[in-house]
């Protein structure tokens, strides 16, 4: 019996330190400090190891190059960094463009019968080619360069949001309390603006976080296989490919270390989203 | 008066629901209504209140058309409350929703001002559906359509909000339309029950 009580306790005890809602608090504002640090570092790093420096070509990791330096003597930490900062600001412009998108199909979609089903279509056609091959025939059509990858990333990335945020529309729609409110002589944009956008704007933020890896990593690969950036640009995905070169003579942290950490920021991207979600998602936080 | 002339409405390749329905509502009084269910009190009540477009027919307050810009003079309040408002709002937005909030009105309602702050799901049935009608009798209104309003709550509440009612009823001169199944209800309340089959003219 009191080995019974005592195990019980122990229990309670287990789950009073983990409130899931603090928890997920926590942790999102990690991951906010974690990402301006990069953003922040990234924009004001001391650009003199990009220059060119024979003395110090090939150097493994050390001390005074923890990532390393490549053929060029160039450190490969602030090569990286600079990289990441551009692959985040890509992913903002990108993202951002994906959700107006995304929110003004899924406004249109709720006017008609015939608009829902245009905007539909438009849904299964860009979901039913994967996103790379759409991705690298925009950027290709466009010329390539930055326009190109960031116009090629938010084309492709709609589709899945919008799909959410239309049913969230519909749905919210048909709730008797929108009924009422029409019936009290509220407007259209009233209902719009009181009822239906602080039901999506949960969704619209998540949504737009959650943009992010997709458009980082989507950008990276496009730029690996040739088709995004030029290759004065200091992005990841020209640094991985330009490394692939010498991989076979052994210089692993030319490539190890700037895809560990863009898949760090990518990993931090998701961590936040997620746990945002847990917080301002209407299924699961009702007190914001 | 609240005047429901030779209204028709059936659903989409189903039977007609009902042909030429007239009905009438005077101010101040109680209108009680009972009938099977699946025959379409909802739907006539919807219509009523405007929710709907009859097939055919009008419906008329003092002769006059309403216009959708308008808050509309007849108020549906629904079966069940906790559908009938916004889940992310407190209840004094709730309430603000149908203009300003008249005080002597949730007291008589005996709405407590602690519940403002709450969210509707910490509120219970009985609380929530006197929110909905306080909300439902702004200035403008004239008529209340009652589609099963009391139905999932208990005796003492469902007592306590007809009592309310009644009083506005003379207060206000208030007409309500009553839809129930509950005939020994209406035979209380109303000034006069009717029998939605004797209402609508089915044509087989």
């Amino acid at each position: 019996m009191a080995k019974h009580i005592r195990l019980k306790y122990k229990l309670s005890q287990r789950f009073e330190g983990r409130n899931p809602r603090k928890h997920a608090l926590i942790v999102s504002i990690a991951a906010i400090v974690c990402l301006f640090t990069l953003v922040i570092v990234g924009a004001f790093v001391n650009v003199e190891g990009l220059d060119v420096n024979f003395m110090a070509k090939n150097n493994p990791p050390s001390f005074t190059h923890i990532f390393g330096t490549d053929w060029l003597g160039r450190d490969m930490l602030i090569r990286t960094l600079k990289g990441l900062n551009l692959s985040f600001w890509i992913g903002v412009l990108a993202a951002t463009l994906s959700v107006i998108i995304a929110v003004s199909f899924s406004i249109l979609s709720s006017v008609n019968k015939t608009l829902d089903a245009v905007v539909t279509w438009l849904i299964d056609l860009f979901m039913g080619i994967p996103h790379i091959i759409t991705l690298i025939l925009i950027s290709f059509a466009l010329g390539g360069g930055l326009k190109g990858v960031v116009i090629g990333v938010a084309l492709t990335h709609w589709p899945m949001l919008t799909r959410l945020l239309r049913a969230e529309v519909m749905q919210i729609k048909s709730m008797e309390y929108i009924g009422v409110s029409q019936n009290m002589g509220k407007s259209w944009w009233w209902i719009g603006t009181h009822h239906i956008l602080p039901h999506l704007l949960p969704q619209l933020i998540v949504g737009f976080i959650l943009l992010f890896p997709h458009a980082i990593l989507h950008e990276a690969a496009i730029t690996f296989l040739g088709f995004g950036l030029s290759s004065e640009q200091p992005a990841i995905g020209i640094i991985l490919s330009e490394a692939m070169r010498y991989l076979s003579s052994g210089m692993w942290w030319l490539a190890f270390f700037p895809g560990f950490s863009l898949l760090i920021m990518v990993f931090l991207f998701d961590v936040l989203g997620r746990n945002l979600r847990k917080l301002i998602d209407p299924l699961n936080g009702q007190k914001l | 008066m609240l005047k429901i002339q030779e209204t028709s409405y059936r659903y989409q390749r189903e039977r007609q629901l009902f042909e030429g329905l007239n009905l009438t509502v005077k101010p101040g009084e109680i209108v009680g209504l009972y009938g099977n269910s699946g025959m379409g009190k909802t739907t006539m009540a919807k219509i009523i209140a405007g929710y709907l477009n009859p097939d055919s027919g009008k419906i008329t307050v003092d002769d006059q058309n309403h216009h959708k810009k308008s808050p509309n003079p007849v108020q549906l309040i629904w079966q069940h409350p906790e559908q009938a408002v916004n889940p992310r709002w407190k209840m004094k937005q709730v309430l603000a929703e149908g203009g300003v909030i008249q005080k002597e009105l949730y007291e008589q309602f005996d709405i407590k001002e602690s519940w403002m702050q709450r969210y509707p799901s910490e509120l219970s049935g009985g609380e929530l559906q006197r929110f909905c009608l306080a909300r439902a009798l702004m200035p403008t209104t004239k008529y209340i359509i009652a589609d099963e309003i009391t139905t999932m709550l208990d005796a003492l509440t469902q007592a306590q909000i007809w009592r309310v009612m009644l009083s506005l009823k003379t207060q206000r001169q208030l007409g309500i339309l009553a839809i129930s199944h509950d005939k020994i209800l209406l035979d209380r309340i109303s000034d006069r029950v009717i029998n939605f089959e004797d209402l609508i003219k089915s044509p087989s």
